[in-house]
């Protein structure tokens, strides 16, 4: 194909100012380019820029943040140092965007309609009557049921899966020529994900519009692009077709983060596979390669010499026809590119990660908590919303039970009731053979002891005024376990168990990153020395790369001190490996229990399917196996 | 996972080398060109009422021969009111009334304003009571309360200081209790609970200084709020009583002359302006801090 590229990006540079006068250097360096009709998806980890890069693209970048080099070309038009009229006339109307959170992107006291007839009026839209006909086919387009009425509904008629589809409605009202998606799907669950993506797949098809996903899921990279630029430290780190960076990555990093994506094929008791260290700070000078201080592969001159994006050996041209996708199977967009030194002097694949270690954990020991037919309705004024209905489990010493399920399912709320944070409404808890559920004061402090948690948000967790020696110490504190004049060395101990530099006591929260504030928070819930952890969601606020150090932390912890764990999460993937058996939540009931490779492979009910159905994996579409079929 | 996750260095500092503290958000915020400017005014009034027995020369209701002279008149720097006082001495006299007043009541009215808050935050009940309390004053006009307390106590400087704080209890208190109902959904709140801390600890040690911040920022507009009640209490006859100076007394005794000897109004409304422009620009530097 010999038509220009739509879009040209050319050695973007992003800087924002720090509080504190400095400069951080968000994206250096970006470079690629964009066809007509492509699908692109930008993957990366938090920090890694992937954002900045699309919000820079029609210059709609937060606060401080400006261009401070190359060039965003547009159909030969470069949008980085056009005037703000000229990108007004671009927003919108040639590149639309669709936002992550669809429960806050809509105006809650407009209609739907009017939010179609607002962008529709702003692209020049002539009568009411055409705009509105313009209005029920956006809406008919994106799959939303009896349009000509839902379009005098207000955003809160509608489901979260819906709320997107309107949005994408919007983005597609100015006919764009692109398509840019931040992580659209990231604030939806999976079965609502996966029909989002179809959405977006069948769109890009039918109106020939080109799409930018940005994601950090590389099962959706895999279920919805064609082609696939990795982005670490705010550079590009290679760049080529979904299906052959997938199976097989030019790029260290790029080969760590697929290893590290938990795979719903791997049996319990598997162990994840992480990338060590932290992403590189981005307020510092960068000398050589981003990645090369997690690299394993890294040798002298990755610490000093950039590398710059080239084409890697062998993948030209013909070479990849076969798995080429298709849209775009021109010859250079068959080729991988590589920010690596290393790779562009290596003819053969990397090696392959290491085989996934199993856990050595002993077998589980007697029942410690016990739950039956309990009960939890939140009422208001107008409506009962019952979030926990008949629920029943056992969890025995030194084992782990998964509880999987999406928002809504109640799955937090059973671990709030379990932790005594809530009161149930009905139903008994068995601590130890002892009817816990109405504690008194006594005996509710001595629960506490035994029964801790563990949060989902490492950020809203730990107090912001308190230093990370103080949290961990409050519990400390409150059960009077440790004399006062030792709490300080146990603080250490307890860190130091977790991970943790025992410096970091003096420390307040806001210095750390997100994996390292979840070990606060797990050292915080070990303190008292629990014999029950109950972990809500303890990884889904974290990246890929991060997520299974806490994890393997979580089951280190486990084996050596015997702990009994609740390990609460809607992926499936992760949920597998480190339970022992699985609990599937839905509309409050546990629908289906069994042993973690049983309910995976062999799936009884009906929700459990559509569960395992719709986890998105980091394989090329084709080269998918069926549900249930395990590849060793 | 044996890996040690090594907790991240803190910044260095660019001159010595030596890690850098963070610094408090207050002192950032003081620290800022708005800050300084805010409190270099306010330590300027403040400094100028402390010191006034020294720097004034005459006493505020000594009088001389000299009636409404103008600003140099020698031994009166600023000249002298319609009955011959000292117009510095009565100004430098009037700020130092002035701040004893607001210094007592506006942490009289916090004061009370946060303790109703936590009342109200242990029961519904109080809750309620203590919010419709609250209604009830703020439903007054500022200066009808002024009078109506004044009709009942008498004009003098108790009832001004009661005006003021009873102004500004319902304000603390409504910030506070807010505050106080944002940190207790938030979850390290539940993590300590969690975590079997006591009630009482909670409150203290874990949603009190997450809610102060407004507070603070609020005391400073309060401040300046309480400089206006004063002066509008004066300047009606309902404030302290006459001789005594006060900014809002000195000005409204110039309003008969203010065609003929501008001078006289014009050191209570350049020391007002002042005082007011300094609080709000310390406020704002503060709240700009904190909401970063």
């Amino acid at each position: 194909m010999t038509t220009p590229p739509l879009l040209e990006v050319q050695g973007l540079d992003v800087e924002f100012t720090t509080p504190d006068g400095g400069a951080l250097h968000a994206v250096r360096e970006v470079s690629f380019t964009l066809r007509r009709g492509e699908t692109l998806a930008v993957v990366g980890e938090s920090g890694s820029g992937k954002s900045t890069t699309a919000l820079a693209l029609l210059r709609m970048l937060p606060g401080t943040g400006r261009i401070t080099g190359g060039a965003v070309r547009l159909d030969g038009q470069d949008l980085a140092t056009a005037d703000e009229p000229a990108l007004r006339a671009v927003r919108g109307a040639r590149v639309g965007m669709v936002f992550q959170d669809p429960m806050t992107a809509l105006n809650p006291v407009l209609t739907v309609g009017r939010h179609l007839d607002e962008v529709l009026r702003a692209h020049g839209g002539r009568d009411r009557k055409a705009r509105r006909t313009r209005a029920v086919e956006l809406l008919a387009l994106v799959g939303i049921p009896d349009p000509e009425r839902r379009l005098d509904d207000h955003p809160h008629q509608f489901s979260g899966g819906q709320r997107q589809r309107v949005l994408i409605a919007m983005a597609l009202a100015g006919e764009p020529d692109i398509l840019l998606a931040d992580e659209p799907t990231t604030a939806l669950d999976a079965t609502v994900q996966d029909q989002i993506l179809t959405l977006l797949g069948d769109l890009t098809r039918t109106t020939g519009t080109a799409l930018v996903l940005i994601t950090h899921n590389m099962g959706v990279v895999a279920r919805a692009c064609d082609r696939v630029l990795v982005m670490y430290g705010g550079t590009v780190v290679e760049d080529g077709p979904t299906a052959e960076v997938l199976s097989r990555p030019r790029h260290p990093y790029t080969a760590g983060l697929l290893a590290a994506v938990p795979r719903l094929s791997a049996p319990s008791g598997t162990r994840l596979t992480g990338i060590p260290g932290t992403p590189p700070d981005l307020s510092l000078p960068l000398a050589g390669c981003a990645f090369a201080a997690r690299c394993t592969l890294a040798e002298a001159r990755c610490h000093t010499a950039a590398p710059t994006l080239t084409e890697v050996a062998g993948t030209g041209g013909d070479t990849v026809t076969g798995t080429a996708t298709g849209a775009g199977t021109g010859t250079d967009t068959g080729s991988v590119r590589a920010a690596c030194l290393l790779a562009a002097e290596r003819t053969d694949p990397l090696p392959p990660p290491p085989p996934p270690a199993r856990i050595d954990r002993p077998a589980p020991g007697a029942v410690v908590l016990r739950a039956e037919g309990l009960r939890k309705t939140y009422k208001s004024r107008r409506r009962s919303f019952t979030a926990l209905d008949h629920v029943s489990l056992t969890l025995a010493a030194g084992e782990t039970l998964g509880i999987v399920g999406e928002s809504g399912s109640g799955k937090s709320t059973l671990a709030r009731v379990l932790a005594h944070a809530h009161p149930a409404d009905g139903g008994r808890i068995l601590l130890d053979g002892q009817d816990v559920t109405r504690p008194g004061r006594a005996a509710l402090h001595s629960v506490r002891r035994r029964v801790q948690m563990v949060f989902q948000d490492p950020y809203a967790s730990l107090n912001p005024r308190m230093t990370v020696g103080e949290i961990v110490a409050e519990p400390l504190r409150a059960f009077g376990t440790v004399a006062p004049g030792e709490r300080a060395e146990r603080v250490a101990e307890l860190l130091r168990l977790v991970g943790l530099d025992p410096a970091a006591a003096d420390r307040h929260p806001r210095s750390f990153s997100g994996g390292q504030r979840q070990r606060v928070g797990i050292a915080r819930a070990l303190a008292p020395e629990p014999a029950v952890l109950i972990c809500d969601e303890p990884v889904s606020a974290l990246d890929v790369s991060v997520q299974a150090q806490i994890v393997g932390l979580l089951t280190d912890l486990q084996r050596d001190l015997g702990l009994a764990l609740v390990f609460i999460a809607h992926d499936l993937a992760v949920v597998r490996q480190v339970s022992h058996r699985i609990a599937v939540m839905h509309e409050g009931r546990i629908v289906e229990t069994a042993a973690a490779d049983e309910l995976c492979e062999r799936p009884r009910d009906p929700y459990t399917r559509a569960l395992l159905a719709a986890a998105p994996e980091p394989v090329p579409v084709r080269a998918r196996l069926p549900v249930g079929a395990v590849s060793a | 996972m044996t890996t040690l996750a090594a907790a991240q260095k803190a910044p260095l500092d660019s001159r010595t080398g030596k890690p850098r503290r963070p610094r408090h958000p207050y002192r950032a915020a003081l620290a800022t060109a708005r800050g300084r400017t805010g409190l270099g005014l306010v330590l300027l009034v403040v400094l100028a009422g402390l010191l006034a027995p020294l720097l004034a020369g005459h006493g505020p209701t000594d009088q001389s021969a000299l009636a409404l002279a103008g600003p140099g008149t020698p031994g009166h720097p600023l000249g002298t009111d319609d009955l011959g006082r000292d117009l510095l001495a009565r100004l430098l006299h009037g700020i130092r009334a002035d701040l004893g007043i607001i210094a007592v009541a506006v942490p009289l009215g916090a004061v009370l304003g946060c303790l109703l808050a936590l009342a109200a935050a242990c029961h519904p009940l109080a809750d309620t009571v203590v919010q419709r309390a609250f209604d009830l004053v703020l439903a007054f006009p500022g200066l009808i309360l002024a009078l109506a307390v004044t009709a009942i106590l008498g004009p003098g400087r108790v009832p001004v200081i009661l005006v003021i704080a009873l102004a500004e209890i319902p304000v603390f208190g409504r910030l506070l209790r807010t505050g106080i109902l944002v940190q207790r959904g938030r979850e390290y709140v539940t993590a300590a609970r969690v975590g079997g801390t006591s009630g009482g600890r909670i409150l203290t040690r874990h949603i009190l200084p997450n809610a102060a911040d407004p507070l603070v920022v609020q005391f400073a507009v309060s401040l300046t709020v309480a400089v206006f009640i004063e002066g509008a209490m004066s300047f009606l006859g309902v404030g302290v009583r006459p001789p005594e100076p006060t900014l809002g007394a000195v000005l409204s005794q110039s309003m008969p002359y203010l065609a003929q000897a501008p001078h006289f109004a014009a050191g209570p409304l350049v020391t007002v302006t002042a005082l007011v422009l300094g609080l709000s620009l310390t406020a704002e530097a503060l709240s700009r801090e904190i909401r970063r």
